[in-house]
């Protein structure tokens, strides 16, 4: 059993223990990285193309809270483009949060497919039948000359009056305040306080509770949530002890980037895919 | 005073334990899959009020192809008499049924679907078309459907397996719900057939 370990078959065990990993490198392919509201990995856009996209998406956006991304990929690997798209769909949550308002324009270019992938909300505004017809009619077409900018910016045209169309919820302007900033540095900010008032102990509970129930009221029940509270107005106590009344530091607040992300929009597989 | 605070930290302690025994949890996760049956028995069923349109549009064209035509409008009303409801995934062998006969309707459209090739003024016809279109993007959601389903009640049976909730689940009476297998067994044993004379 030893003899057969020797330095030749150490090799070969490397190559069969190494080979899944090869077959899975090759045939899934990664979703990529929402980098902005259209990402060509295949490099057929030129910047400026990209940029008129963008820009006409982000207008739509903004006129109605609607996000539409457009995603080119040289192929889908193994998966077709439904199954691809749909896991696409579920990591970058394209459209608003309950209002389902995404779509995703997805070109698999060496493949020749390319599909339209409709988030919950607007399975009314773009049924099926439309989607396929943008395909066929307005998309297909161009693509076969060769004019995949054409294509992508005609279909695109015709989705956004679809949704221009269609009675959406207003779009919101997005709160800026982190409510579980509030959870974070609240508990200890009113231990500290109140603990010059009442027992150390008492002051603690208190907080720990109030908090507590402000954090089930907004997140719902978890032991995450009361530990987390917990923790911090104990901190709020001991940490003053420990040092006294020094620099206190504010805190950091997660920055915005300006980049662009996809607002928490659930897809379930409504649209329609073509081929050229 | 510290009487009350003893008293206070076993209220603590005793939400703690009660929320550690998993219930809420089997609860959520119950829940979950009862929303992810319900989507694929809305898509199952969206999928079978389209097929007696696409069966008169297809009779329009291709009467000739009565056999398969036959075929789908038997799978569809047997479809048809079994009750969806949402206590199925309670019962493994209506669900199984269930199961059975939605794949046969599965495999039925397909063989439809090739034999619509040899008509090109059926492919071309207007009706026929969006028809088409409906189909697919319903096979699609129904994919998706069955996706979540297998992985809600994945989700579901492991946590009413693992160690404090198994208790739980046995006192509440929680069982392990049915997972869906490959749609058609008996389709994938057997090799197709290709029959290259009719070309």
């Amino acid at each position: 059993m030893f003899k057969m370990l020797n330095k030749k078959n150490y090799f070969i065990y490397i190559i069969i223990f190494l080979f899944p990993l090869y077959l899975l490198s090759e045939e899934f392919v990664p979703i990529p990285k929402l980098t902005g509201r259209v990402v060509d990995l295949t490099n057929t856009l030129t910047s400026s193309e990209i940029q008129a996209l963008s820009k006409k998406l982000e207008n739509l956006e903004k006129e109605k809270g609607s996000q539409v991304v457009v995603l080119l990929i040289p192929t889908t690997g193994i998966e077709t483009i439904e199954e691809y798209s749909i896991k696409v769909a579920e990591k970058w949550k394209i459209g608003r949060a309950g209002v389902d308002d995404g779509v995703i324009l997805i070109v698999a270019k060496d493949d020749r497919k390319l599909r339209i992938e409709v988030g919950y909300g607007l399975e009314g505004a773009i049924p099926d039948v439309i989607a396929k017809r943008i395909i066929e009619e307005i998309i297909v077409p161009e693509f076969k000359k060769g004019n995949f900018y054409a294509g992508i910016d005609r279909g695109i045209d015709a989705i956004i009056t679809l949704i221009k169309g269609e009675e959406l919820p207003l779009r919101e302007n997005k709160k800026d305040s982190n409510p579980s900033l509030f959870l974070i540095f609240g508990p200890a900010v009113a231990s500290f306080i109140l603990h010059f008032f009442i027992n150390t102990f008492v002051a603690i509970l208190i907080t720990t509770l109030v908090f507590f129930v402000f954090g089930v009221f907004s997140y719902g029940f978890s032991l995450e949530l009361l530990g987390l509270v917990f923790i911090m107005s104990i901190l709020g106590v001991t940490w003053y002890r420990s040092k006294g009344f020094g620099s206190s530091s504010s805190g950091g607040r997660g920055s915005f980037s300006g980049g662009f992300s996809g607002g928490g929009g659930s897809f379930g597989g409504g649209g329609a895919s073509g081929s050229w | 005073m510290k009487k009350k605070v003893i008293q206070f930290l076993f209220l603590i302690l005793g939400v703690f334990g009660f929320s550690n025994c998993g219930y809420n949890e089997i609860q959520r996760k119950d829940e979950a899959v009862k929303a992810a049956w319900a989507e694929v028995l809305n898509q199952y069923k969206r999928r079978a009020d389209l097929i007696p349109q696409l069966v008169k549009v297809v009779e329009g064209f291709a009467i000739q192809e009565r056999e398969v035509l036959i075929q789908v409008t038997e799978a569809r009303s047997k479809v048809g008499t079994i009750q969806a409801t949402p206590e199925l995934i309670n019962n493994p062998e209506a669900f199984q049924k269930f199961q059975r006969a939605q794949g046969e309707l599965s495999s039925a459209l397909q063989r439809l679907m090739v034999v619509v090739e040899r008509y090109p003024e059926l492919k071309s016809d207007k009706n026929f078309r969006d028809l088409q279109a409906q189909i697919e993007g319903t096979e699609n959601r129904i994919a998706v459907a069955r996706r979540r389903y297998i992985e809600a009640v994945q989700d579901y049976n492991v946590t009413i397996r693992i160690f404090p909730n198994v208790i739980t689940a046995r006192i509440f009476g929680y069982t392990e719900k049915p997972q869906f297998q490959v749609e058609n067994p008996e389709q994938l044993e057997k090799p197709p057939e290709i029959d290259f004379k009719k070309k």
